[in-house]
């Protein structure tokens, strides 16, 4: 497996040496770096450890060992806490608060926090101000005013957990949209990680890209990095067999077999009769995750 | 005071929730104990301590609702800012703060409507009483979420509030029992705060009872 590497930008985070064991798995990542100034996706199957590292990251999760640096060598607690925006596919408000109530108690925990912004970014995300329970909304209508709230702070990293999963199509976009602004805006110090198996929606704005299996970094890079690191490769069946070797994530059926070869290994294919193409992220990610998975695919 | 107030309403957005808690709970429950207290004379002030115990139980799980319970992992967002704990330490405070003063006012009102008959001792021993108990329920119901549950601890609870009521207003009790009463409820408040804040602190290990 390829574990965490160097990458050669300013890092807005490095982890060392993280271990978490619950029963049945294990977080292991002896080295990571998360790349200043870009949007990083986190790509891995349900199970892989992606919510656990996030909510490492984000401090809600203190049971681990290991060495995390914020904004290289920050100490003071308040300043990395203050400066993070993390969303939760989970029970992320109290249920009985409402949406109404959200700006008030906002202010109240975190300084940065804007309560002119959260209401314009409400009114462009049609978001209702009205005094309805948190857990009578949606699940993308919640996951918006999470969002909302995470934007309308002076943050300079966000954290996001899953937050495309229960939002529709045009607010993806959307989303993809207010990453790339908060990026601009930031002048390359502000920083997005999230994590996401919506990976095709996600594509445009990922800049970076980290896929985890089983609780280890198995693959990362600039996505345009490792579309050069790999080509999608597609054969005749009669062929299956002998380039299965040298594909990841190899997939075959009655009219020939598809799968991930390494750039640098297409030599070794040179025999067969193939056609290659430059691969998508969500190809990579895919091929990737299917070589380590522990699931039958 | 101000800051207190804002950390509590934290857990109390809806403004009829308010209402009920600072104005309509108390005032319901001091005409419908001094009516009680103009019939029944003495069982009136019982009547209201079995109420205020009752009331604050359910209110209780408007407010906190399970909020120690292990099975919910609602504090998220409060888990995300540096303030939150204390947000959450401040709240508790607040509430038990509220509690003492309703309970404290909401019984003296009744009593105030029958005073010659009851020594002021034991009017103390009803406001401490009550309190403590609700206090020390407390500690059990946040860690339901469940009605079901909710309502069997209020049934026991309610069921000692009523023996205890009924030894104080048998006996004889001398003035300086307070001392220890009150002493007994600063405990239970500050007993319930601990583990809810252990509970909170824990839940950022995985950890909670």
């Amino acid at each position: 497996m390829m574990e965490g590497r160097k990458v050669n930008t300013d890092a807005v985070i490095q982890m060392k040496d993280i271990y978490k064991k619950f029963k049945g798995f294990q977080l292991e990542i002896p080295l990571l770096q998360i790349p200043k100034g870009f949007a990083t996706a986190l790509i891995g199957e349900n199970g892989a450890g992606k919510s656990t590292l996030i909510n490492i990251l984000a401090g809600t999760r203190l049971d681990y060992t290991g060495e995390i640096v914020y904004f290289g060598g920050e100490t003071d607690e308040t300043v990395i806490r203050e400066s993070i925006g993390y969303t939760s596919p989970n029970s992320y408000f109290m249920p009985q608060w409402i949406v109404q109530s959200i700006p008030k108690i906002s202010e109240l925990l975190f300084d940065s926090f804007h309560a002119d912004r959260y209401e314009k970014l409400c009114g462009d995300l049609g978001l209702p101000m009205d005094n309805k329970k948190i857990s009578g909304l949606s699940d993308g209508m919640r996951m918006k005013t999470m969002l909302a709230t995470v934007f309308a702070r002076d943050t300079a990293l966000l954290l996001l957990d899953e937050p495309a999963s229960p939002l529709d199509p045009l607010m993806r976009d959307k989303l993809c949209g207010m990453i790339r602004e908060y990026l601009e805006e930031g002048n390359g110090e502000k920083s997005v990680f999230f994590s996401t198996h919506n990976i095709t929606d996600m594509e445009n704005v990922t800049d970076y890209c980290i896929i985890m299996e089983r609780g280890k970094v198995v693959e990362q890079g600039f996505v345009e990095e490792l579309k050069e690191k790999y080509i999608v490769v597609k054969g005749e069946a009669k062929d299956a067999e002998a380039a299965k070797d040298f594909l990841l994530g190899f997939r075959k059926n009655s009219y020939g077999y598809e799968g991930l070869c390494l750039a640098e290994q297409a030599d070794k294919l040179a025999g067969f009769d193939i056609a290659a193409e430059t691969p998508t992220l969500s190809q990579i990610s895919i091929a990737v995750m299917r070589q380590y998975s522990a699931l039958r695919v | 005071m101000k800051e207190l107030i804002k950390c509590y309403h934290v857990f109390i957005p809806r403004t009829w929730e308010k209402l009920l808690l600072y104005l309509i709970y108390p005032v319901v429950l001091i005409c419908v104990g001094r009516k009680l207290e103009g019939i029944l004379s003495l069982f009136g002030i019982i009547f209201t301590c079995e109420w205020i115990v009752l009331i604050e139980l359910l209110l209780d799980s408007l407010i906190f609702g399970g909020i120690s319970s292990k099975d919910t992992n609602k504090l998220e967002y409060l888990k995300t800012s540096v303030k939150g704990m204390t947000v959450l330490r401040k709240s508790i405070f607040a509430d038990a703060v509220r509690r003492a003063l309703a309970v404290t006012m909401i019984l003296a009102a009744v009593y105030a409507k029958n005073s010659a008959d009851l020594p002021f001792v034991r009017l103390v021993m009803c406001v401490l009483t009550s309190f403590f108990l609700t206090e020390l329920a407390l500690v059990m119901t946040r860690y339901f979420s469940s009605m079901v549950f909710l309502m069997v601890i209020v049934s026991v609870v309610e069921i000692i509030n009523l023996a205890v009521l009924a030894a104080i207003f048998s006996w004889e009790i001398p003035a300086w029992g307070t001392g220890p009463a009150a002493a007994l409820c600063i405990l239970a408040a500050v007993a319930g705060r601990t583990i809810i804040m252990r509970n909170a602190r824990k839940s950022y290990y995985d950890d909670r009872d």
